[in-house]
């Protein structure tokens, strides 16, 4: 049902398919993600209750939300005397920078708590916001140190800090925390209410917080910079593509940022690397905005050499130090101008890509701008309290979508090659199928044109030579025996028999070879023609009973010349010696046409009928030839005449089919 | 009432002989000489003497050889047709093949005489000819039909062998189709309720069209070719 209503929503919005897996993919991951930053947003709230309930089970828990406070003039390891100007704050407390020549200064905190009792394990302190560098003392013994207490001093931004109180150094009623903090003079210090509690619980506490405020940024560093690294490479082999080239430096700028969070002791001196932070800060503003432009693929040459101007000229007056604090304040607050530009360009070509990358992009875009605002407010309110920076929960969402975003191009643009490439090679394919197609026929052309040539020269030859020369030779031995006898009927000698009989030989072989496309009744029509002089001064009749038949694969010239011969020689047969009037040709199929199928060919005559072996020999011959035909030859003679049955299959018989028998 | 048919018949039919074999010329000779209905008109044993007799003799069927010495036979068929329209020409062939006949019809005979029995058979060959009617076999019955045959675009046909289906009437291709299938004109002229005289003058027709066709074809060729 639910997968129903929401194939439906896909389809409603024409989001194609290959974004069905990943927008739930991606709701999922932001769900997931504003979870995380909620839960990073207020962790007080839960742990809170956590604590007081754990405290109320067992052991003291108490959260110390006020302190006296003083800054001494000179630093000093001692606690400092009343002359310090102590006096009562409420946590978190803030102390501004201090310029009196000193490059560091401390400031000193008294918390007082009440126990009933020891606890017998100790208690575990537990400082939600803690810079810098500092010691713990407990009733004036020292408990702890937090870090290097000579330069450089350690970074230690917004991360939470604990400390172990030994149960030797607590006692039953009053007791009081003396904190030393120490920063340089351009740094502010803070400490933000302490927690003391069980060890286990304590502990517990501040694990959780630096795994969410410095562990997890950590990690999203390192990925950043990777993905980062990835479009770099993309852009190395696409160097015209310029927006991966832009989205890479964001991404490693992103990384490098994202060191604040977990490096105590930075490449830099303290002071420079908070500047270069800052800087950075503007550099992934204007960076984003390069990227964006290139995204849309826009060129604003002058907006861009002003983003970079802002960017240069704000940078210098920072560390030459002209500007004061507020306008430099007022420069990096700058960077959001840039977001909210590039936020509302992003969106608006990412609508024009489509529902799914717009409303990724919005979703991403609007949670970016909007952590940063809100960053930003902490930054700058100068009211610590002990909340955490969010806008780092927000780059693997950007990074996210713009990869998706970027690799869905990247992606499409290689189907496409793809296709393009699979579209070319069936073009190549067909071309290449149809010059095969071309070649066989050419070959076969050629082939054919050689036959036709061969036979032209054969037929030629025969005409020309040997057929001319026996026509003469037979017109010859005609009048020597026409002079010999004359006045004689004119009937052919012997010699001219022979010679007759080789010309009509010849004759037949030559029809045997010409162009009848396969049609039987052309063959046996042509064999009509040639007795039909013949035939007509024997006063026989012949009754021409065929019915047209379609064309027979197997009338090759050599299986013509045998259906000529085999037809012949019944025609022979009745001339000489039937005796008979009337001669009939009937042509048939029979079987089904494909497989088996036989035509047949009959000459029957009115004749006495073929007696003894007088035509064994012929009919020895016929036989032969019908069985290379792949036929059988069958007579039917009675005193009513004589039936020559020939029966042939249509299809060209295969070569080992062909049987041929010996002579015998 | 005298019949305008037979007054070709009155007077003899005039030959021109033209073959290179002095036995056959003079075994022809001898059988036109015992026909009434024939004369002998020339004879020539060369193309060049051919051309002489072509030039200045009369006659009214030329009996042609194609191979002949110093040039083929072909040359003086087109020569004839095209100075002698009225007058026939009949090819002497050994067998009759198509590519002999064909070739013959297309430069302008009407008719082709098998030498072997050429001297039985001429006379009554020569008076069908020149009543109008002219002899073909089914082969060359077959052949003709293919080159008359359209060229379909599933059987696309070389262009220069094929002429366009006009060129025959339904009755001349059902004529052809008959013969191609071993029907005598006899049986054809049952067949199709027709004299048999007018089947054997379709046959004409239909080398003539050959002819003219070829003609019109070379024509055209050696147009393209630059030559005219």
């Amino acid at each position: 049902m639910m997968l129903r209503w929401w194939r439906a929503v896909l389809e409603r919005l024409r989001v194609p398919v290959s974004d069905r897996v990943v927008v739930p993919t991606l709701v999922v991951a932001l769900t997931l993600l504003a979870w995380l930053a909620l839960g990073g947003a207020s962790p007080e709230a839960n742990r809170g209750v956590t604590v007081a309930n754990a405290l109320a089970d067992d052991a003291p828990s108490l959260t110390l939300r006020e302190a006296d406070t003083c800054r001494p003039a000179v630093m000093s390891d001692q606690l400092p005397g009343p002359e310090c100007g102590w006096r009562k704050v409420p946590l978190a407390k803030m102390w501004p920078s201090r310029r009196n020549g000193q490059p560091q200064y401390d400031v000193w905190y008294r918390l007082r708590f009440h126990l009933d009792t020891v606890p017998v394990r100790g208690l575990g302190a537990y400082m939600v916001a803690f810079n810098r560098t500092g010691r713990l003392f407990v009733n004036g013994h020292y408990a702890h140190e937090f870090g290097a207490m000579t330069a450089p001093l350690p970074l230690n931004w917004n991360r939470s800090q604990y400390a172990f109180i030994p149960a030797a150094l607590l006692r039953a009623g009053d007791n009081e925390l003396q904190i030393q903090q120490r920063a340089y003079d351009w740094d502010q210090a803070w400490l933000a209410p302490v927690q003391l509690g069980p060890e286990a619980r304590m502990v517990d506490l501040w694990r959780e917080r630096v795994f969410w405020q410095n562990e997890l940024v950590r990690i999203l560093g390192v990925s950043a910079a990777t993905v980062g690294l990835f479009m770099l490479g993309v852009w190395l082999g696409r160097r015209s593509q310029a927006m991966y080239f832009w989205f890479g430096c964001v991404t490693l700028l992103w990384s490098v940022i994202s060191l604040d969070y977990f490096v105590a002791f930075p490449l830099l001196p303290a002071r420079q690397w908070e500047r270069c932070m800052e800087a950075a800060h503007v550099l992934r503003a204007v960076m984003m905005f390069m990227f964006t432009l290139r995204y849309c693929g826009k060129r604003w040459p002058l907006a861009e050499l002003a983003a970079w101007a802002y960017l240069v000229l704000g940078a210098a007056a920072m560390f030459s130090q002209v500007l004061p604090s507020y306008a430099i304040d007022l420069w990096y607050l700058g960077t959001l101008l840039f977001s909210f530009v590039y936020f509302i360009m992003l969106v608006r070509h990412g609508l024009r890509n489509g529902l799914v990358e717009g409303a990724m992009l919005a979703v991403a875009g609007a949670t970016q701008l909007g952590l940063s605002v809100y960053d930003l407010a902490l930054y700058s309110s100068n009211t610590w309290t002990d909340r955490v920076y969010l806008t780092h929960f927000s780059v693997p969402l950007f990074v996210g979508v713009m990869g998706f975003i970027l690799m869905r191009r990247f992606v499409e643009s290689l189907n496409a090659y793809e296709r393009l490439a699979a579209v070319l090679e069936q073009r190549i394919s067909e071309k290449a199928a149809e010059l095969e197609r071309n070649y066989e026929q050419l070959v076969e052309a050629r082939r054919n044109q050689a036959l036709t040539t061969e036979r032209g020269r054969i037929m030629s030859e025969m005409h020309d030579g040997i057929g001319s020369q026996l026509t003469l030779a037979l017109s010859l031995v005609r009048r020597m025996d026409r002079e010999a006898n004359p006045g004689a009927h004119p009937q052919d000698g012997q010699v001219a028999t022979v010679l007759r009989e080789s010309i009509e030989d010849l004759q037949l072989i030559i029809d045997s070879l010409e162009p009848v496309e396969n049609d039987l009744l052309t063959v046996l029509g042509t064999l009509r023609y040639r007795l039909q002089d013949r035939l007509g001064k024997s006063g026989i009749e012949l009754q021409w009973n065929v019915v047209d038949l379609p064309p027979l694969p197997m009338l090759t010239p050599h299986s013509v010349l045998s259906i000529l011969r085999i037809v012949q020689e019944a025609f022979a047969n009745c001339l000489k010696h039937s005796g008979a009037t009337r001669i009939a040709v009937t042509t048939g199929l029979s079987g089904e046409p494909g497989q088996g199928e036989m035509a047949h060919i009959a000459v029957t005559d009115n004749g006495q009928g073929i007696e003894g072996n007088r035509v064994g020999r012929g009919l020895e011959n016929m036989r032969r030839r019908a069985a290379t035909l792949g036929g059988s030859l069958q007579i039917n003679s009675g005193p009513a005449g004589t039936e020559v049955l020939l029966v042939f299959p249509t299809l060209r018989p295969a070569a080992g089919d062909v049987s041929f028998p010996l002579k015998g | 009432m005298p019949d305008i048919l037979e007054i070709p018949q009155v007077a003899p039919t005039r030959i021109l002989v033209v073959d290179d074999d002095d036995a056959f010329r003079e075994s022809v000779c001898a059988a036109i000489a015992r026909d009434d209905g024939m004369a002998l008109a020339e004879q020539a044993n060369s193309v060049a003497a051919a051309r002489q007799a072509i030039e200045s003799g009369d006659f009214d069927v030329a009996l042609i050889d194609l191979g002949l010495p110093d040039g083929n036979g072909i040359e003086l068929i087109r020569e004839i047709s095209r100075t002698r329209p009225d007058a026939d020409v009949m090819v002497v062939t050994v067998f009759g093949d198509e590519a002999h006949v064909l070739a013959s019809i297309e430069a302008g005979a009407t008719g082709y005489l098998l030498k072997r029995s050429l001297n039985d058979t001429l006379g009554e060959t020569v008076r069908e000819l020149r009543a109008g009617g002219s002899p073909i076999s089914p082969v060359i019955a077959r052949q003709l039909l293919h080159r008359f045959k359209r060229a379909t675009p599933e059987a696309p046909q070389p262009p220069a062998t094929v002429v366009d289906d006009g060129g025959l009437s339904e009755r001349e291709r059902e004529v052809l189709l008959f013969i191609a299938k071993g029907f005598t004109v006899g049986e054809i002229a049952n067949m199709l309720h027709l004299s048999a005289h007018t089947v054997a003058t379709h046959v004409k027709h239909i080398y003539r069209k050959l002819a003219v066709h070829s003609r019109t074809e070379a024509v055209f060729e050696a147009g393209r070719m630059g030559l005219l």
